[in-house]
């Protein structure tokens, strides 16, 4: 925009100066009658679209028209779409594809895009300023990332890695670094000499000597980042740590390997007086091999003939939409799911029964109850638990996708109850497109379960927790606990949950948050410092790095 | 009754026609073999067929079953409600040839260097 402006005064002063060169030319002639002066110019033509208010062009016809061009292939080897445009198109783009395919369109101001020289800037003005009940945003999810990152962050795993999550109560000094779980079979969950390298909630103190929790040089720091998040691997690195109530300290020497975290972290069955209970740690529902191992795990479960089925999602941060409906038949079974729908989905008013950015027809999400290839042959029949009630544990991370399957199980009267805080309150959902280099995520659907209901942007909270907003469930407060191993029977969530089921009691709940706080802190710790929440759904920790 | 008839004589010629299906008539496909070259040239027509420059395929012994299953990309950070599924092709013998046929368009593509064999 700003270069074909520029182009177009630049032209209009030439021909003025031209005329001005010729009208002298004339008037030193022999002195006859004065010419009449010619008329004006008429105006250049405008460069590039021009806006009307209310009146929106096609998207398409903007789309990919750039103000830098890209040459080549991304590292996925497809061509880059580029043609030679200006950010006035990237723009109208932005402003038509919002209009085409954001959920709240009609809540969009419509603003000039010839007014803004940035097309993040006017990216970030073209979404809703409503609010919800509890005061926040109406849209918390409204972002963009350079593209390269983009494909270079979804390329990325396996990656080199300890198999350890770690966890920064602290950022800034007196630092406090902790485990937050590690993965199966990796270097961090490695016994030595009957000692597991890393355990949940052991506070990391030094990093190859240098003091994790007061280090004031940048150099130090440095060295701390190295050791964190190792670059390659076969990297070998030293670790002082304190596990939970020690009084000491000891030394942990690990060495990076690469590897992509599993999605089942770990799963057991847990004997009851009332019979056996099954246990999941599910962190994600990203990577395709999730679809593979809750269908292992629901098989196991189901060999055990559990009764009852606890599934952690306190770190499980979403993903696939359609392995979280497998889990939902895997859990609710046939008789219950047949005929139901995980999910409708609620697209901006104008696109009917089209979904406006495939173009294709709006189809529910169906409970699948097969394999649909990502890692379980397409078709393969899945097993189901069939019960009538499931416990989820749940923290301020557990989002989207997960919160689907508490949603939709609602949705078909399977009992849920929660145990933990407040999911993270995000029914919406997008798909990632790129223009000229940026990718966008705006919001553009809406999950609605087979009940019709969707608008839990608070969240889903425990009935005891006293927040008011959020959808109120059945269950208990409980703070994380990062005293206990995941999975232990004795760690606060789990046994919440075994507790709840035994006697339909909770524990003594946690100390009451603020109002329209989420109670999230673990006890005697400050609160969590999220730097990248994603982390949990690539476990790159990459970007998990100390600040200066 | 004389709808009866009629249906009858339609169900009647429809199981003549299916047991007189020609040499040149589709029918499900598996590959003859999975070896190396056989599975880039599978993918590179699949490629294709959803226009990327590369693909995965899901789990399944092709040489048993006729389904592929495309996987779309992994997910990117943010994608945390993602609705992709992979994509899905039949394998079919048709006009004496091995072809991808796309499951929800019908679309058809063809497959150089691929040996199939009617299921």
């Amino acid at each position: 925009m700003t270069r074909k402006y520029s182009a177009a005064i630049g032209a209009r002063v030439f021909f003025a100066s031209f005329a001005l060169l010729a009208l002298s030319a004339c008037s030193g002639g022999g002195g006859g009658t004065t010419a009449p002066p010619p008329p004006p110019p008429p105006p250049p033509p405008p460069s590039g679209p021009t806006w009307t208010s209310g009146v929106y062009n096609a998207a398409s016809t903007f789309k990919d028209r750039c103000e830098v061009v890209r040459v080549g292939v991304d590292i996925e080897g497809n061509s880059f779409p580029d043609m030679a445009g200006s950010t006035l198109e990237e723009n109208f783009w932005l402003r038509s594809w919002t209009n085409e395919t954001y959920l709240w369109n009609d809540e969009v101001t419509d603003q000039n895009p010839a007014n803004f020289n940035n097309r993040l800037a006017y990216f970030d003005v073209l979404r809703t300023q409503e609010i919800t009940p509890s005061g926040k945003l109406k849209d918390e999810f409204h972002f963009t990332q350079p593209t390269d990152e983009f494909l270079e962050m979804r390329n990325s795993t396996p990656s080199a890695t300890y198999g350890a999550n770690f966890v920064a109560f602290s950022t800034a000094p007196p630092r406090d670094f902790r485990i937050r779980y590690t993965e199966p079979n990796s270097p961090a969950s490695t016994e030595v000499m009957g000692v597991v390298n890393f355990v949940r909630g052991a506070r990391i103190l030094e990093i190859d000597g240098v003091d994790v929790i007061n280090a004031p040089t940048q150099t130090e720091v440095d060295m701390l980042n190295a050791g964190l998040f190792p670059g390659t691997a076969g990297e070998t690195h030293d670790f002082v740590v304190q596990d939970p109530g020690a009084a000491s300290s000891r030394m942990v020497t690990l060495t990076s390997v690469d590897l992509a975290p599993k999605p089942v972290n770990r799963m057991k069955t847990i004997t009851t007086a009332t019979g056996p209970v099954g246990y999941m740690l599910l962190n994600t529902f990203s990577p395709f091999a999730t679809e593979k191992d809750i269908a292992d795990a629901i098989s196991a479960l189901k060999a055990d003939g559990v009764n009852d089925l606890i599934i952690d999602m306190r770190y499980n941060g979403g993903g696939l939409l359609a392995i979280a409906a497998q889990l939902g038949y895997m859990t609710a079974g046939n008789a219950r799911t047949n005929g139901k729908v995980f999910e409708d989905l609620r697209f901006n008013a104008d696109a009917g029964g089209v979904n406006p950015v495939t173009g294709a027809t709006n189809n529910s999400v169906p409970f699948y109850s097969t394999g649909l290839g990502f890692s379980v042959s397409n078709g393969t029949a899945l097993e189901s638990l069939d019960l009538p009630r499931v416990f989820i544990i749940s923290t301020d991370r557990t989002c989207s996708a997960s919160e689907s399957v508490v949603n939709s199980l609602r949705g078909i009267d399977v009992e849920v109850i929660l145990i933990g805080s407040t999911t993270c309150g995000k029914p919406f959902g997008f798909y990632a497109t790129d223009n000229c280099g940026e990718t966008y995520f705006t919001v553009q659907f809406q999950g609605i379960n087979d009940k019709g209901f969707g608008d839990y942007a608070d969240g889903f909270t425990p009935a005891n927790s006293g927040d008011a907003f959020p959808i109120s469930v059945p269950g208990c407060s409980v703070a994380d606990d990062f005293d206990n191993e995941l999975g232990d029977e004795a760690e606060a969530m789990l046994a919440a949950a075994l507790q709840f089921r035994a006697t339909g009691t909770c524990p003594a709940p946690p100390p009451t948050p603020k109002p329209g706080a989420v109670a999230k802190t673990a006890e005697g710790l400050k609160t969590p410092i999220e730097i990248m929440p994603q982390l949990d759904v690539y476990q790159t920790n990459r970007d998990m790095t100390l600040p200066e | 009754m004389q709808m009866n008839a009629k249906g009858f004589a339609l169900i009647a010629g429809g199981a003549l026609m299916a047991s007189c299906q020609t040499p040149n008539a589709p029918a499900a496909a598996v590959l003859e073999n999975a070896d190396h070259g056989t599975m880039a040239a599978l993918h590179a027509a699949l490629a294709s067929a959803v226009g990327r420059a590369q693909v995965e395929i899901g789990p399944g012994d092709l040489t048993q079953s006729s389904t592929i299953a495309v996987l779309p990309p992994p997910l990117g950070p943010g994608e945390d409600r993602s609705l992709a599924t992979p994509d899905y092709f039949d394998l079919m013998w048709v006009d004496g040839k091995c072809v991808l046929v796309a499951q929800e368009t019908g679309a058809q593509f063809a497959l150089d260097g691929v040996s199939c064999r009617k299921l």
